[in-house]
């Protein structure tokens, strides 16, 4: 990640595109965070999802995988140039943390919808690193697609 | 989720009133001076606020404690890992760095301090201002500091994309031990709670 | 020697009050992290007093209380909790609790409780001979 110009942070329920020699990085407990990368155009995406489904009243459409995941891949096409069929994905988190009320089993739940929308919009998902009990940091270089996700506890890995 | 400005005076006011019993009570298990003050309340945007915390990748030791009653509300104590040791030899009144590692005993000390911040934070606001509130038991964990503050606020970002949130500061033995003490409230039982007590919100 | 089951889920706070009470004479029968346990080891060991703290997993303090009381109306029970609220106070109180000490404590606190309820036993023992 030598060559990057400007590391992005994206926060909970956010999403940011950009393109290379730019990274994106994030946190992530029981989120999913999701990589979507045009190796092409050197175009690349991080969607950091809360929860499966949207069913509040809140705005902010990119928290919900049914909703923020195919805002993402629209928005990857139409407004950042990203050809469709270049899309594929990558997927990171959804750990069960603390085991308080509401929360059980949020991570799994998270990445089940994740999945099954990637499917249906027929993106390939090249590489996972799901679950666990502890946070995941992962940063996202656009350029070469690599994402090095540091597990707390554990050591660094590349996918 | 907007708020007066009368509205977020009292929200600060019931918020010091809380913060002080904890700090009491801290003192008095610790048997040391232990001064937690309220830095700040306010509120964010639940994207901005965790994009500043998802830069700290600090390796912490926290304790998350919820709430249940007609106010609902979240907890979180945390604290660097080295921090957690000294705590864990004032609270045993053991000799200053008897604790070399995190053991049970450090997690348990944790625990226990998430359990008396929440129960005297909830004691003041029953007898102060009428709400009924009783954490439930603590839960600690050990992550970067930046994924437990995005796990605090995540279940009240669920309800709203902007968050009441409440920071405090920690002096302990004179020294400013880095501790963090988080409150989120629950917006809307905690709007109702505002209107009992007669404040326009 | 007076036997007293420790139930707190917190492991320290056991730790602190067994070594709070074996300091002034008590003799600590069992440790319980929970409700559920409190009301088993109660019926094992069959301990003089139990310190119950209320809010714990699984089952609480006020559960375990009601539990050891419906099996054995003359247990003792004292509540030691951070909670110093009414409400939690009457339900106690209410369930049969012998008395209530607010944590934080002072060490004094416990023990005048302690020894509080074993002499009123006494008394109650004298004024029944009388």
């Amino acid at each position: 990640m030598n060559n990057t110009q400007c590391m992005f942070t994206v926060g909970v329920g956010d999403l940011k595109i950009t393109q290379a020699p730019n990274a994106l990085k994030t946190l992530l407990g029981s989120c999913i965070g999701i990589i979507l990368h045009d190796p092409i155009n050197k175009i690349g995406g991080l969607l950091h999802i809360m929860l499966p489904k949207k069913n509040g009243t809140d705005v902010k459409i990119t928290k919900y995988a049914n909703t923020g995941l195919p805002y993402f891949i629209h928005h990857m096409v139409t407004h950042a140039g990203a050809s469709r069929g270049a899309l594929y994905a990558k997927i990171f988190g959804g750990a069960k943390m603390f085991e308080t009320n509401g929360l059980l089993n949020i991570g799994e739940s998270n990445e089940r919808e994740v999945r099954r929308i990637l499917n249906e919009e027929g993106i390939r998902i090249v590489s996972a690193k799901t679950g666990g009990t502890k946070g995941y940091n992962i940063v996202f270089d656009i350029d070469t697609g690599e994402v090095v996700c540091r597990i707390f506890g554990e050591s660094v890995m590349v996918y | 989720m907007n708020i007066t400005h009368d509205g977020m005076r009292v929200v600060e006011i019931m918020s010091r009133l809380s913060i002080d019993r904890a700090s009491r009570a801290l003192s008095k298990t610790l048997r040391t001076g232990a001064m937690i003050s309220l830095s700040s309340v306010y509120i964010a945007d639940l994207s901005e606020t965790t994009e500043k915390m998802n830069d700290d990748l600090r390796e912490m030791t926290g304790v998350m404690v919820d709430f249940k009653g007609n106010v609902g509300c979240k907890l979180l104590f945390m604290l660097p890992v080295n921090g957690s040791f000294i705590l864990t030899d004032l609270f045993l009144r053991q000799p200053a760095g008897t604790t070399k590692e995190y053991n049970e005993f450090t997690e348990s000390v944790i625990q226990e301090l998430g359990n008396i911040l929440a129960s005297h934070v909830s004691n003041a606001l029953v007898s102060d201002f009428d709400a009924t509130l009783i954490p439930e038991p603590p839960h600690v964990h050990n992550d970067y500091a930046g994924v437990m503050f995005s796990n605090l606020v995540m279940e009240q970002g669920m309800m709203d994309d902007k968050l009441l949130l409440m920071e405090t500061k920690f002096e302990i033995c004179k020294n400013e031990l880095e501790c963090y003490l988080f409150l989120v409230p629950e917006t809307t039982s905690f709007m109702k709670l505002l209107d009992n007590i007669g404040v326009k919100v | 020697m007076k036997k007293i089951l420790i139930v707190d889920d917190a492991k320290v706070i056991r730790m602190l009050i067994k070594r709070l009470l074996t300091q002034h004479g008590y003799q600590v029968a069992g440790e319980a992290g929970n409700g559920r346990e409190a009301f088993e080891k109660y019926k094992e060991l069959r301990p003089d007093a139990v310190t119950m703290d209320i809010i714990m997993p699984e089952v609480d303090g006020i559960q375990g209380l009601k539990d050891i009381l419906a099996f054995d109306k003359q247990a003792k029970v004292i509540i030691i909790s951070a909670i110093d609220q009414r409400d939690s106070l009457t339900d106690a109180i209410r369930n049969g609790a012998t008395d209530y000490v607010v944590k934080p404590f002072e060490d004094d606190r416990m023990i005048s409780t302690l020894n509080n309820i074993f002499s009123e036993d006494k008394k109650d023992a004298v004024g029944s001979k009388q």
